[in-house]
C-alpha cells in the first residue's frame, strides 16, 4: 500500500513539475504577441501603440542617435502613436527574426535582418508588406531615394518591399595628421601615387575576424586596378567565387607589400579592436573606416587615447582615384511585416516618413556621417557639418565624380566573408602564402561555399 | 624509502601548483587589467594598476540590472538542473542496473543527444516554447535548460549507479524494500557523487549559456547574466579596460556563488566517500 | 561473447528480476523519454533526412541524393578538419585525460591543500566557454600578452602570433582545454571513493607497493570513470566550438579547421543540408567513438 503511494506521490510530482512550467504561461507570461498587436485592454485613447526589437539602443553605437529620434516621433505624434523599443543584442538578432518570421510573429517595423534571407526567403514569401503604393502617393520620399537603391529594391512586378535609402555613407580612411600631413588631396591621387607617398607611414589592419580594416583597403586597391570597380560591382548580381585573375591578384600583391612594409606591428592576427587600438594609440598614422568611426575621436571618447594621441588631429579622405566604398544596390534599413494590422501598417508609415523628412535625414548625417545625394541640404546644415573635421573631409570629397564601389565582403559568399577571409589573410601577411596561392584559397573556399 | 616517499610528496605538491597556477592566473589577470587603463594594459600588461577606480563598474552597475540577471540565472539554472538531476538519475539507474527491451538503444539515443547541433534544436524548440506561450519568459528557458544535460548527466549518472554494489540492493530486496526505497535509499545515497557532479556540470551549462537565453527572451526583467556579457562586449570591443570589466562583472557572479557552494558541495562528495 | 555470458552468469536472478519490475523501468524511464522526445527527436531525423536534400532552410527541401556528402569529401577544409578531430581527439584521450585523472590521484591521497586546488581547478569551468576563448587571446596576444610578456624577459626581441601562425596555431587552440580537465578529475575522484575500503588494507596485508596498489586495483577499478570521461572529453571535441571560432576561426589556412566550423559556414550560406551533412559525419564519430570505448573499458560490467 505504502509502496503505491510513494510511487503516486512520485508521479504526481513529475507531472506537476512538467506541467508547472507549462502553467505558468497561461496566467504569468505576457501574450507571446505583445510586440505587433494593440492594446488589447482597449483603452479609451485612440492610441495606436507598437513594440519593436531593436539592437539600437543602450550600449550601442547606434543608439546614440536612433533611441532619441524614436522619442522625438513620439513626442510629435504624442496622443495618436507611440512607438516603445526592446532592446535585444545585435549578436543573434537575425536568427531572432528568422525564428519569429517562422512562428509568423515578426515585429510591425522589421530593422534589417540577413540580407540573403530578406532577398531569397522573407520576400518571396509574402512576409513584407508592399511600400510600392505608398511610395507612389509620397513623393516626399520617394524623391529622395538613390535610384540604384530604388532598383535594387523593386520587384520584377514593381512591388517594393524594403524602403531603399536616401544615404549614402561612402568609407575612405582616416589619418593622424600630427604625424603625418600630406599637403596633396588625396582622394585625386592615383593609387600608385597615393603607395609612393605612404611610403614610410604605419596603417592599421585587422587581420583577424573578418579582417574588416583589410578588407577595405583591398577593396580600395582592386578599384584602382583596370576594370576592377567593374569586377566587384558583379557580386551584386551573382556572388564573386573565382579571384584567379589579374584584378584580384595585382591588388592581392600590392596589398601584401603593405601588410609586410607598412603595417602597423600588431596587424597580424589583429582583431578590429587591435586595429583602432594601434591608430588610436599613434602607432599608426592611417586607418580604413567607415564614417562612424568619427564618434571615436571626439573629446568625449578621450578615455580610450593613449601614447599622446589627440582626435582632433585625426583628418579623412575618400581613397584614391576617388572612390568611396559604398554599397548603393542594397536593401534600406526598414521593412514592415505584411501581418500587421491596418491601424499599425499606418504608424509604420508615419515613422517611415518621419525619418525620411529632410530635418531627421540631416539630423542623422550630423550624427552618423554620410551624404544624402538627392536632399538639398540646409543653410543650419551645412554650417553644423563643418563643425566636424573628418566629416567635412568627406563630405567635400564626395561629388558627382565619386566611384562608389562595394565593399568585397559583401560580394563574396557569406562564409567566405565571415569566416575564411579572415583567416587566410595572416598568411598573407606573413608571408606564407603568394598572392597567386591567396586567390587559389579563396576560390577553393567560395567554390566550397556554393557547390550545389 | 624516505628518499622516495619525500620525492612523491613533492611531485604531488608540484601538480598542485601547477594546477593553481593554470585555472587562477586568467582569471585575476583579467580582474586585474579591469582597474588599469587601455595605456597601461598595451604598455605594461603584467604590471599592477597604479590606482583603482571602479568608474567603469559604477557605469555598468548603473546601466544595467545585475540583480535581476543574477537571479534569473540562478532561478533558470537551479530549477531546471534540480528537476532534470531526478528525471536523469531515475533514466540512467534503470539503464544502469536493469535488463530489458530497448535498453541498449535508449542508453544510445539519449547520449547521442550531446551531437545534435543546437542549430537544428533551434526551430522544434522556438516552436514548442511559443505554443506553451513561454517566449520573453525566464520559466520557458527554465524549461529547455531541462533538455540540456541529457547525454553528460546519463553517462555519468550510470557509471555511478554501476559502481554501486549490486550485493546491496539484493539484500534490501530480500528484506522486503520495495523498488522505490532501494532506488531512494540505497542508490541515491550511494551515488551522490556522481548526482554531484552531473549536477554541478549541468548548473554551470546552464549558467552560462546563452543562444537559447538570448533566442527566447527580450525583455530587461528575463535576462540572464550570459545576454549582460553579450550586450557589451561588442561595443567596448576597443577599449581593452571596459571589456576587461565587463568580463570581470560576468565572470565574478559564477565564482562566487561557487566559493559558497562549494563548501556544501565538498562535504556532501566527502561523506558519500565513507562507504563500504 | 563472453562478457556477455559473464554478465548473465554473474546475475542468475536477473530476468525474474527484471520482469516484476516492468512497469517501474519505463516509469523511471518515462521523463527522459518525454524530454528526448520533446527536444531531440525531430532534430535528429531532421538532420538525417535533410541531409539528403538541397534545403535553405525555409522552402521545401529537395533530394539531392549524395551531392552534399560528396562535395563535403572532396573539400579539403573537411579533409583537414577531420584530420585535425583525429588529432585532438588522441591528445584529449591520452593527456587531457591523463592529467586529469593524474590530479585525481594526487587530490586522492589529500596532500596539503587539496580542497583548495580542487576548487581552483574548477573555476575555469565555471566561466562560458566564450569569456574563456576570449581570455586565452589576450593571453596569447603578441603585444601584450602574458605569455610573449613573460618570454621577453628572456629574449626581448621575440615575437609570435600563438594564434595565427603555423604551426603554433593548433597547439595554442589545444592548449586552451588541455590542462583544463576538472570533469575528467571530479569523475575519476568519484570513482576512487568509491573503491571500498577494505581492498586497500587487503592489499597492503598482502605486500602490494603503492605504485602495485595503483596500477592492479584502483587503476582497473576507476575505469568506468575513465571511461566515461574519455567519452566525455572526445564527444567535447567534436562539439569544441567558441574555442576555434572565436581565436583563430579555424585558421592560419585550414591548420584548426574544425566539422563546427563548417557546419555553422554551411549555415551562413543557407546551405543547411550540407551543414546537416556534417551534422551527421559528427554523429556517427561520436556513435563510434561511444562504442568502442564502451568495449574498450567494458563499461557494462559492474565491478562490485
Amino acid at each position: 500500500m505504502k509502496k503505491k503511494l510513494t510511487a503516486l506521490l512520485l508521479a504526481c510530482f513529475m507531472l506537476a513539475t512538467l506541467a508547472a512550467c507549462g502553467g505558468t504561461s497561461e496566467t504569468e507570461s505576457p501574450a507571446p504577441a505583445e510586440s505587433g498587436s494593440p492594446e488589447e485592454s482597449g483603452s479609451p485613447a485612440e492610441v495606436i501603440e507598437i513594440t519593436i526589437p531593436s539592437y539600437k539602443t543602450g550600449e550601442n553605437v547606434g543608439a546614440v542617435f536612433f533611441e532619441p529620434q524614436v522619442e522625438r516621433f513620439n513626442e510629435l505624434y504624442e496622443g495618436q502613436y507611440h512607438i516603445t523599443l526592446e532592446s535585444v543584442p545585435q549578436d543573434g538578432f537575425n536568427d531572432r527574426l528568422k525564428q519569429l518570421a517562422q512562428q509568423d510573429m515578426l515585429p510591425v517595423l522589421v530593422q534589417g535582418g540577413d540580407v540573403d534571407w530578406m532577398a531569397n526567403i522573407a520576400f518571396p514569401n509574402g512576409m513584407a508588406y508592399d511600400l510600392s503604393t505608398w511610395l507612389d502617393e509620397t513623393p516626399a520620399v520617394k524623391d529622395l531615394l538613390i535610384d540604384d537603391g530604388l532598383a535594387y529594391c523593386t520587384n520584377e512586378d514593381g512591388t517594393i518591399y524594403s524602403l531603399p535609402l536616401a544615404t549614402v555613407r561612402p568609407t575612405g580612411f582616416f589619418y593622424n595628421s600630427a604625424l603625418w600631413n600630406p599637403s596633396e588631396d588625396l582622394s585625386a591621387l592615383s593609387m600608385d601615387e597615393f603607395i609612393e607617398l605612404i611610403d614610410g607611414q604605419q596603417i592599421a589592419f585587422s587581420t583577424a575576424e573578418n579582417g574588416w580594416v583589410a578588407a577595405l583597403f583591398l577593396t580600395a586597391l582592386i578599384a584602382a586596378e583596370d576594370g576592377g570597380v567593374e569586377w566587384l560591382q558583379s557580386g551584386v548580381e551573382a556572388k564573386i567565387t573565382d579571384f584567379n585573375n589579374d584584378i584580384f591578384i595585382n591588388a592581392v600583391t600590392k596589398l601584401q607589400s603593405l601588410l609586410q612594409n607598412n603595417a602597423a606591428s600588431n596587424s597580424i592576427g589583429a582583431a578590429y579592436a587591435d586595429a583602432a587600438n594601434a591608430f588610436m594609440s599613434n602607432q599608426a598614422s592611417i586607418i580604413s573606416n567607415g564614417p562612424w568611426m568619427s564618434a571615436d575621436f571626439a573629446e568625449t571618447n578621450s578615455a580610450n587615447w593613449s601614447n599622446g594621441f589627440n582626435g582632433a588631429d585625426v583628418r579623412a579622405s575618400l581613397f584614391p582615384g576617388q572612390v568611396g566604398i559604398a554599397t548603393t544596390s542594397c536593401f534600406g534599413e526598414w521593412w514592415i511585416s505584411a501581418s500587421a494590422s491596418e491601424e499599425e501598417i499606418e504608424l509604420a508609415l508615419a515613422f517611415l516618413e518621419f525619418v525620411y523628412s529632410p530635418a531627421e535625414l540631416e539630423a542623422y548625417l550630423l550624427a552618423e556621417g554620410g551624404d544624402a545625394p538627392k536632399l538639398d541640404y540646409s543653410e543650419e546644415f551645412q554650417a553644423q557639418q563643418g563643425e566636424t573635421q573628418v566629416l567635412a573631409d568627406l563630405a567635400a570629397d564626395t561629388t558627382e565624380d565619386t566611384v562608389f564601389v562595394p565593399c568585397i565582403l559583401d560580394m563574396i559568399p557569406a562564409s567566405v566573408a565571415n569566416s575564411d577571409f579572415g583567416r587566410l589573410l595572416p598568411s598573407l601577411a606573413d608571408g606564407t602564402y603568394s598572392p597567386a596561392e591567396f586567390a587559389e584559397w579563396m576560390t577553393d573556399a567560395a567554390v566550397a561555399a556554393t557547390a550545389e | 624509502m624516505k628518499l622516495k616517499k619525500g620525492l612523491t610528496r613533492t611531485f604531488m605538491y608540484a601538480i598542485e601548483i601547477f594546477v593553481i597556477v593554470i585555472s587562477a592566473f586568467p582569471i585575476l589577470w583579467v580582474i586585474m587589467s579591469a582597474f588599469k587603463t587601455n595605456g597601461e594594459i598595451l604598455t605594461n600588461p603584467l604590471a599592477l594598476p597604479t590606482s583603482i577606480t571602479l568608474d567603469t563598474f559604477a557605469h555598468l552597475f548603473d546601466t544595467y540590472n545585475f540583480p535581476v540577471y543574477f537571479l534569473n540565472s540562478l532561478l533558470a539554472a537551479g530549477v531546471s538542473t534540480i528537476v532534470s538531476l531526478l528525471f536523469y538519475s531515475m533514466g540512467a539507474y534503470v539503464i544502469a542496473k536493469f535488463r530489458f527491451p530497448g535498453r541498449q538503444l535508449l542508453y544510445i539515443l539519449f547520449t547521442i543527444t550531446l551531437l545534435v547541433p543546437s542549430h537544428s534544436k533551434t526551430q522544434p524548440i522556438f516552436g514548442l516554447v511559443m505554443q506553451l506561450g513561454l517566449y520573453d519568459n525566464i520559466w520557458g528557458v527554465t524549461f529547455v535548460y531541462l533538455s540540456m544535460g541529457m547525454a553528460m548527466s546519463i553517462f555519468i549518472l550510470k557509471a555511478g549507479f554501476m559502481a554501486v554494489p549490486k550485493s546491496l540492493d539484493d539484500a534490501a530486496i530480500v528484506d522486503g524494500a520495495s523498488f522505490l526505497r532501494v532506488f531512494w535509499r540505497i542508490n541515491l545515497p550511494l551515488a551522490k557523487n556522481s548526482l554531484t557532479t552531473a549536477g554541478v556540470l549541468m548548473f554551470l551549462n546552464n549558467w552560462n549559456e546563452y543562444y537559447f537565453a538570448s533566442l527566447l527572451t527580450v525583455s530587461d526583467s528575463q535576462r540572464t547574466l550570459p545576454i549582460a556579457l553579450a550586450f557589451f562586449t561588442s561595443e567596448f570591443s576597443y577599449n581593452y579596460t571596459q571589456l576587461f570589466s565587463a568580463l570581470t562583472v560576468v565572470i565574478l557572479p559564477g565564482i562566487l556563488l561557487y566559493a559558497v557552494a562549494q563548501e556544501k558541495v565538498q562535504a556532501s562528495v566527502a561523506t558519500a566517500g565513507i562507504k563500504g | 561473447m563472453n562478457a556477455i555470458r559473464r554478465r548473465w552468469a554473474l546475475r542468475p536472478r536477473a530476468g525474474r528480476l527484471e520482469r516484476a519490475n516492468y512497469k517501474w523501468i519505463y516509469l523511471f524511464l518515462l521523463p527522459t523519454v518525454i524530454i528526448f522526445v520533446l527536444f531531440y527527436a525531430v532534430p535528429i531525423v531532421q538532420v538525417f533526412v535533410t541531409s539528403f536534400t538541397r534545403w535553405d532552410g525555409f522552402t521545401s527541401p529537395e533530394f539531392n541524393g549524395l551531392r552534399n556528402y560528396i562535395n563535403m569529401f572532396t573539400n579539403s577544409a573537411f579533409l583537414q578538419a577531420l584530420k585535425n578531430l583525429f588529432f585532438w581527439c588522441l591528445v584529449a584521450a591520452v593527456l587531457h585525460v591523463g592529467f586529469g585523472t593524474l590530479v585525481a590521484f594526487v587530490l586522492f591521497h589529500k596532500p596539503r591543500g587539496w580542497k583548495l586546488t580542487r576548487a581552483v581547478f574548477m573555476i575555469p569551468n565555471v566561466i562560458s566557454a566564450a569569456a574563456w576563448a576570449m581570455i586565452y587571446r589576450f593571453i596569447f596576444n603578441n603585444d601584450f600578452g602574458v605569455l610573449n610578456t613573460v618570454i621577453r624577459f628572456f629574449d626581448p626581441d621575440f615575437n609570435v602570433q600563438w594564434f595565427y601562425q603555423s604551426p603554433w596555431a593548433f597547439w595554442a587552440v589545444t592548449l586552451t582545454w588541455l590542462f583544463y580537465a576538472v570533469i575528467v578529475t571530479l569523475i575519476v575522484l568519484g570513482d576512487l571513493m568509491n573503491i571500498p575500503m577494505e581492498l586497500g588494507e587487503a592489499a597492503k596485508l598482502d605486500g602490494a607497493t603503492g605504485w602495485q596498489f595503483i596500477r592492479h586495483i584502483q587503476l582497473p577499478l576507476c575505469r568506468g570513470a575513465i571511461g566515461t570521461s574519455v567519452i566525455c572529453s572526445l564527444t567535447a571535441r567534436i562539439a569544441m566550438y567558441e574555442q576555434i571560432s572565436l581565436t583563430t576561426a579555424g585558421g592560419p589556412g585550414n591548420d584548426t579547421m574544425s566539422l563546427s566550423i563548417l557546419l555553422v559556414n554551411g549555415i551562413l550560406d543557407y546551405r543547411y543540408g550540407y551543414a546537416n551533412a556534417v551534422g551527421v559525419v559528427m554523429f556517427l564519430i561520436g556513435l563510434v567513438i561511444l562504442f568502442v570505448v564502451n568495449r574498450l573499458f567494458r563499461m557494462d560490467e559492474t565491478d562490485y
